[in-house]
């Protein structure tokens, strides 16, 4: 009965496929080691607001004064793109301008790209033992066990693999910023202008995997079954302002300067101690990150010895206390990250429509450079709570 | 059943099949291999489109929470909602009472060969990427969306009971201005 229907689509397929189909070699074969997934945005811009003039309105709602009343926050400007999006064009009489129109930049490389891939879960620089572990990841850093530009600010970065703009090509670096002006009702407008130029992502991932049978914390046995998370987030900014602005964006005042923003956040640690994203049973958001499991009297703690002796380097562990509280208070845990830094360079509060080449000039107010490096997250606990009552 | 639709079935494809040969009355001339060898498919997909969600409300209406356009008290826009862990007391990630109307035109779909630029990249990566042309406007009308976390999958699921925070609500009536191209390749093992 299905004859003629199969018969007939075989001549009507048969009929479009008459090219020629090359067979692949061997060697064709064995290059194609489809792993992950790499993206990379070319030219790309990104420019969203709110326009009176236009009727347009981008607005971020659902926030309350502590008296009840509702706080709209109209979002004027966001954008993304290259180097020079925005700029505090000087209006001569002591305020600036803030004008907004992206350039373009390529976000990832072609041999670096942004990428979403599966990761083993037993290799030593995920350290999440017999799982398959989601990671999203920007462009890895150029060398990833020297990362001088985080911790330092240091004004020429070249352990990032994103290169800046020059006047041939227009980089991979990002510009992005923000006008925001939260409006109360019955009450005043408050501007706020965030502006980060060039700033770069490299190195940064969030990895996911779930966990079904490993027990909480070392004194529980219930079991987590939650989605596990591991977090870093880099990021370098030569310059960032933060101005307040009046709201049509033509009267900002002075604006705080920051040169050398450098972040390096390192949220949870394999399964040594995984970060947990859950919404509790009242409808509230919580983030822990898991305590470290105090040493045992026979040695290590269960938890932390499982992990270890399933990582292909277990073989380097002597599995020995000391050992592993050492590289852990240490940070020298081969292939993962234990503690964070963080880098405030030269902040200033100044006229924006400055050299951006210039350093401290006359009638700035320096307000102190801020550092703060090695910084371990030994527990963490947040939970939202509704106050709208 | 079926046997009687495939039976039936037959015959009209036949049928399409004649009529469409009928109406290609030109000459069609036999493509040779090195003719065919020189012809590489430029082709791609250009798309427009328009969609319109809940703006009058959805099919799902309950007395006390949801869907009824007609009131401010209530949602009226779609829900979706996830859950992260597999606890029965872990709550439910949600975006809530999202509606709206959003439009694009020429969003590209083609495969390209990337050889050169990328101040250098692109001669060494040498490979076929999957490229899509990002529209360069997109239009929103009225469009609106709320996140939070809540106790359950649905209001309906537990009334009386039920509990949601908002951390934020978005609005948008306007354009977004967005150029470029985003490719998409294979990576290798890490």
């Amino acid at each position: 009965m299905k004859r003629p229907v199969a018969l007939l689509t075989s001549l009507l397929l048969s009929s479009l496929s008459i090219a020629d189909l090359a067979p692949m070699t061997d060697e064709d074969l064995s290059g194609v080691d489809g792993a992950g997934l790499g993206i990379v945005l070319e030219d790309y811009s990104y420019h969203a607001g709110a326009d009176a003039a236009a009727g347009s309105l981008f607005k971020i709602t659902g926030i309350k004064t502590s008296d009840g009343r509702d706080v709209e926050v109209n979002v004027d400007n966001i954008f993304i793109g290259g180097k020079d999006s925005a700029q505090f064009v000087d209006n001569g009489d002591g305020t600036s301008s803030f004008v907004v129109d992206p350039t373009t930049v390529n976000i990832g490389r072609l041999n670096n790209p942004l990428e979403i891939s599966q990761r083993d879960g037993d290799d030593i620089d995920v350290r999440a033992p017999n799982k398959g572990v989601l990671e999203i990841a920007m462009s890895d850093l150029a060398d990833p066990t020297a990362d001088p530009c985080l911790k330092s600010g240091a004004a020429n970065c070249n352990g990032f693999s994103s290169r800046a703009a020059d006047a041939s090509y227009q980089g991979e670096r990002i510009d992005f910023g923000l006008e925001l002006d939260a409006a109360i009702s019955g009450g005043d407008n408050t501007p706020l202008t965030l502006y980060v130029k060039e700033a770069v992502f490299d190195g940064s991932y969030i990895r996911l995997w779930g966990d079904e049978t490993a027990t909480g914390s070392e004194n529980s046995s219930d079991q987590r079954n939650l989605t596990l998370a591991n977090i870093r987030l880099n990021m370098y900014a030569p310059d960032i302002f933060i101005a307040s602005c009046g709201l049509d964006g033509t009267t900002c005042g002075d604006a705080v300067h920051i040169k050398h923003f450098g972040l390096d956040l390192i949220v949870g640690v394999g399964e040594i101690q995984p970060a947990m994203l859950s919404v509790t049973p009242d409808g509230n958001l919580k983030l822990e990150i898991e305590a470290l499991p105090a040493p045992t009297a026979t040695g290590l703690p269960t938890r932390i010895g499982t992990v270890l002796n399933d990582q292909s380097d277990s073989a380097t562990w002597a599995a020995t206390e000391r050992d592993f509280y050492d590289s852990y208070y240490n940070d020298t845990i081969p292939g993962v990250k234990t503690k964070s830094n963080f880098y405030i360079g030269d902040p200033t509060i100044a006229n924006p429509t400055f050299d951006t080449a210039g350093g401290l000039k006359v009638g700035d107010t320096y307000l102190g450079t801020s550092k703060i490096e090695g910084m371990q997250i030994q527990y963490l606990k947040m939970t939202t709570h509704d106050i709208g009552g | 059943m079926m046997k009687t639709i495939i039976k039936n079935i037959a015959p009209v494809l036949a049928s399409i099949y004649v009529s469409f040969a009928a109406t290609a009355h030109a000459e069609l001339t036999a493509i040779d291999d090195a003719e065919l060898s020189d012809a590489v498919a430029q082709g791609g997909l250009y798309l427009s489109g328009e969609f319109s969600l809940n703006e009058e409300g959805g099919p799902i209406a309950d007395a006390t929470y949801t869907n009824d356009c007609t009131d401010e008290t209530k949602r009226c826009g779609a829900r979706f909602a996830y859950k992260m862990g597999g606890n029965p007391e872990n709550g439910w990630y949600v975006i809530d009472d999202w509606k709206g109307e959003a439009s694009f035109e020429g969003l590209t779909i083609r495969t390209r060969r990337v050889d050169s630029g990328f101040n250098g990249d692109g001669a060494d990566f040498d490979k076929e990427v999957l490229e899509i042309g990002l529209p360069s406007t997109m239009k929103f009308k009225n469009y609106q969306y709320n996140i939070g976390f809540a106790s359950h999958a649905s209001p309906n699921d537990a009334p009386g009971s039920y509990q949601q925070t908002n951390l934020y609500g978005i609005e948008i009536d306007g354009q977004v201005n967005m150029s470029g191209n985003m490719l998409i390749f294979p990576t290798a093992d890490k």
